[in-house]
């Protein structure tokens, strides 16, 4: 177990060092960034200061690496359109997207295990269906008309929730719904092949044969092995969802780091771009790293292995 | 034999409907086992043995059928209860170990919460009790440390010590039938013998009913009082184990002998030979004797008539056309 | 074998086929997808107006459910007065050939990656499985976007960025697949007799790895369609005036309050297509009885 924790852990690490490389090399691919930070008017006299000021004249490996120093520390440098340290940036706008991470993948939870479970009990009968088509549904929707679709009828039509901002918790409430439901088929559908296996395994049959109450078989026997991988995939997708709110957020004018990432790109403001990609590339990293040793924890079996 | 018997079964018929079609795994099985008695179940897989005691227990396949003329334990008429009191039944009046014990724990559960639970689920009561008569369950079934190992999971287990925890389990709550099927088949050999002389044992000890199931006729002559051999769905010999097992009336009870180690069979040496061929599947036309494709002695009429249950003696019957010494063995496929 | 031997039932391609037409949902998905493709092929004939013709005298008018709409334009025009229709038609297109060609791309490093990984094993399986985890890590919409924004967009960047990006689920699939057909007692034994990689992997592997390709490629194309949209519609996409269902949303935005129905018709041509696509991709599993490694 230790051993397998330290190589995963290992893994975690370098996929780290290669994404915070490509996150710092893309600045170079773009342009000479002191041309960015001085501005389209300025002269070689400033485009020199400023090479000097942010160090750009060094080799290109040293300021790797006094770059990665900082980010690691939480210095991500200063936003060239705002002029703001990018970690203060990043400090506001942050907690938003979380929340709206943790909302949706919960919603996709509440939504996707009940159906998943009940799929399986009902293998093959119009229950089922109903459920796999709600899943084909969902990952056929777009997720950005969706969003548009429920503003025009819950916004526009029957004005009962906000349609931009981030203000109170009605704000989150489309957003959320939007961006889970995205998420709930691939929840559902290995909610729905576990509780299948687990249903067709010897141990229920042994918790069968020991006349266990229904309620008891499928919950406490059969959910909870099934359960094991979903647990771990839906830290996955709220990985995901950190990166893949951009659109969402746009759309509701919700302001976490998707909107402010847009935002950058638009500006070619580059620092922070960077520490975006950083943040939720690390938190990705992190998720899943977190997400296999879950993985091992809750399994007895793993736990004990090598 | 005069009182009436724990469990009675009068022609069993499983009938399982697929994409494929129809077969017909079980056909007309009929027995009898008493209180305290040890009936042995043999056959290969697919001989329908498994599925006869999936019928018994309530836990057929889906899409499987059964039908049966009579069916009843200790009184109660299985073909008629409902499914809440079929489950009361369970554990308290028939349970069940089955073959490998490491798929059969549930996984993610302790030895202490599996057991309990059957306890509590069937006798109620609280929790410390449960516990309580785990322990002694445990210790029954000669698990040393039984308090330590309430809090283990099953694959921190051997594969010996988690047969004697499902044995425990089937214990909890006093049953009057054992089922055991292929109770020692997933074991090493040296874990085997414990657990036939630990089911022997408690047999002696509580009057136990075992039905024993098993491919290997030699565990099933370690414990059984009675035999019962079958192939395609039927009972094709059955008797009292010693005179069965000594001298084997049908040819695929003389087959399955000669495939075990150490055994004596009448008509040859101490030379293991396998069976040619494979279990046929049970399905279209099944009239005739099952056995004929694979018996050295198979005649014209084994194609063309069912094969009576003839009697051999009081108790012992076998399903063949022709007794020991009438057979002739096929001349084109005699042993050089 | 099966030469010599008279057939005693239906071939396996038959049984296949007929699993196929009686799978209700893939006959639909494939049918769908079947009409959308010829619609996107056939588009100059089919369209019944020029998609770039502006007519500014003939703004947003309404699709033909509205009482005041025209009959020369069924679905309507949008706000330079190019015929709603036509540009749906058009978009097909769009939506197609990057779904297409972005797999293709993908589709290729990724079972390249995949195949090498599982049939190779060792050090090639360690790299490949690092790659696959740091293309996850990386928050594809955002270097999308940041890419697109380097390099100008246009088609043939939203494509290569694409196809570029999605491999990772070919990787993963491809790898595990051909892992557990490595270890099938035929290969072993064309190793033993001697056969070279190339010809295992030619013979043996691909051909058993087909099914569960194709049923990752319906996945991918139908992420890369929805991801080009998303794109699109937050103006990184394709160029302006190309008729794209997500450029069309994209416009349609400003409007959502009054006219609706700009926004409504080219996300149900977009939902349909994906429908489809997911249809024909869920089909292909339950039929083939293969890709149930795909999650």
């Amino acid at each position: 177990m230790l051993r397998y924790v330290i190589r995963r852990f290992l893994l975690a690490l370098l996929t780290l060092i290669t994404v915070s490389a490509l996150a710092f090399f893309m600045t170079w691919l773009s342009g000479d960034p002191a041309l960015a930070i001085a501005g389209d008017t300025a002269s070689a006299e400033d485009i020199a200061a400023v090479r000097d000021h942010y160090g750009l004249d060094r080799p290109i490996v040293a300021q790797y690496f006094s770059w990665a120093g900082r980010a690691l520390r939480g210095d991500f440098g200063v936003s060239y359109h705002f002029d703001l340290p990018v970690s203060e940036m990043l400090a506001t706008r942050l907690p938003v997207t979380m929340t709206l991470g943790a909302a949706s993948i919960l919603f996709a939870l509440a939504l996707a295990i009940p159906l998943g479970v009940l799929a399986a009990v009902y293998n093959n009968t119009i229950i089922d269906r109903a459920a796999l088509t709600i899943a084909v549904l969902g990952q056929a929707i777009p997720t950005f008309w969706f969003a548009l679709m429920m503003m025009i009828l819950f916004g526009i039509t029957l004005r009962w929730l906000p349609i931009s901002g981030g203000g109170s918790w009605a704000h989150y409430v489309m957003p959320t719904i939007a961006l889970g439901y995205f998420a709930t088929p691939v929840l559902m559908r290995l909610t729905r092949a576990g509780m299948l296996e687990a249903l067709e395994s010897d141990y229920i049959r042994t918790a069968r044969a020991y006349g266990l109450p229904i309620r008891s078989i499928l919950f406490r026997h059969a959910l909870r092995n099934a359960l094991i991988p979903v647990v771990a995939l839906a830290a996955v997708q709220f990985g995901f969802m950190l990166g893949g709110s951009i659109v969402i957020e746009t759309v509701f004018s919700l302001p976490g780091i998707g909107w402010l990432g847009y935002d950058a790109i638009l500006r070619g403001d580059l620092p922070v771009v960077q520490a975006i990609l950083l943040v939720v590339a690390g938190f990705y990293v992190i998720l899943t790293f977190l997400a296999d040793l879950l993985n091992a924890a809750l399994d007895p079996r793993m736990r004990s292995a090598g | 034999m005069t009182a009436a018997p724990l469990l009675r079964l009068r022609s069993l018929h499983v009938e399982i409907r697929n994409e494929a079609g129809r077969v017909h795994p079980v056909r007309g099985v009929s027995f009898d086992l008493h209180a305290g008695e040890t009936l042995g179940i043999a056959g290969e897989s697919g001989s329908g043995k498994s599925l006869t005691l999936m019928a018994l227990l309530g836990l057929l396949p889906r899409g499987a059928t059964l039908r049966a003329d009579q069916m009843t334990f200790d009184g109660a008429d299985l073909t008629k209860i409902g499914a809440a009191q079929m489950r009361r039944l369970m554990a308290t009046g028939i349970a069940t170990i089955f073959q490998d014990p490491m798929t059969c724990l549930n996984p993610v559960l302790k030895i202490g919460s599996l057991l309990e639970e059957v306890y509590l689920c069937h006798r109620g009561g609280t929790r410390k009790a449960a516990t309580a008569r785990a322990v002694e369950m445990l210790e029954r079934v000669g698990i040393a440390n039984a308090a330590d190992r309430l809090g283990q999971y099953p694959h921190e287990l051997s594969g010996g010590l988690r047969q004697r925890v499902m044995i425990a389990m089937a214990l909890m709550c006093e049953p009057k039938l054992l089922i055991a099927d292929e109770p020692t088949t997933a074991l090493d050999v040296t874990v085997q013998a414990g657990i036939l002389n630990l089911l022997d044992q408690l047999q002696r000890d509580l009057g136990l009913a075992i039905i024993l199931v098993s491919h290997d006729l030699g565990v099933i002559g370690r414990l059984s009082h009675r035999v019962a051999v079958m192939y395609g769905g039927q009972i094709v010999e059955t008797g009292p184990a010693r005179s069965v097992l000594q001298a084997p009336q049908h040819p695929y009870t003389e087959a399955l002998l000669r495939c075990i180690p150490g055994m004596k069979v009448n008509p040859q040496s101490a030379r293991l030979t396998p069976i040619p061929g494979q279990v046929g599947v049970m399905s279209g036309d099944l009239s005739g004797c099952q056995f004929r494709d694979r018996c050295r002695f198979a005649q014209s009429r084994c194609t063309e008539a069912d094969p009576p249950l003839t009697e051999i003696a009081s108790t012992w019957r076998s399903r063949c056309h022709f007794l020991p010494d009438e057979r002739l063995v096929k001349p084109e496929e005699t042993p050089a | 074998m099966a030469d010599q031997t008279p057939a005693v039932g239906p071939s396996p391609g038959r049984i296949a086929l007929r699993r196929m037409l009686a799978h209700r949902s893939f006959a639909l998905g494939v049918s769908v997808l079947l009409v959308m493709t010829l619609m996107a092929i056939f588009a100059p004939l089919i369209a019944p107006h020029d998609p770039y013709a502006t007519d500014l005298t003939q703004r947003l008018l309404p699709p033909f459910w509205h009482d005041d709409s025209v009959p020369e334009h069924i679905l309507g025009t949008d706000k330079v007065g190019r015929d709603y229709l036509s540009r749906l038609i058009y978009g097909a297109r769009v939506s197609l050939a990057i779904g297409v060609l972005a797999v293709l791309l993908s589709g290729l490093i990724g079972t390249v990656l995949g195949v090498a990984a599982g049939y190779f094993g060792g050090k090639v399986d360690a790299v490949v499985t690092y790659l696959i985890g740091t293309r996850l890590s990386l928050p594809l919409f955002l270097v999308a976007l940041a890419v697109v924004a380097m390099f100008g967009s246009s088609l043939t960047i939203v494509i290569l960025v694409l196809g570029l990006f999605l491999w990772d689920q070919f990787a993963v699939v491809m790898r595990s697949v051909t892992k557990q057909i490595r270890s099938q007692d035929y290969v072993r034994a064309a190793r033993a007799a001697g056969a070279s990689h190339m010809r295992i992997l030619w013979r043996e592997i691909l051909p058993n790895v087909r099914e569960p390709l194709l049923v990752v490629a319906t996945v991918e194309m139908a992420n890369a369609i929805i991801l080009e949209a998303s794109l699109s519609f937050l103006g990184f996409g394709v160029q302006a005036p190309l008729p794209s269902w997500g450029l069309m949303l994209s416009d349609a935005r400003e409007f959502m309050f009054f006219d609706p129905w700009l926004l409504t018709i080219p996300g149900c041509a977009l939902f349909a297509l994906l429908l489809a696509i997911n249809l024909t991709g869920d089909g292909l599993r339950d039929v083939t009885g293969r890709g149930g490694v795909l999650r």
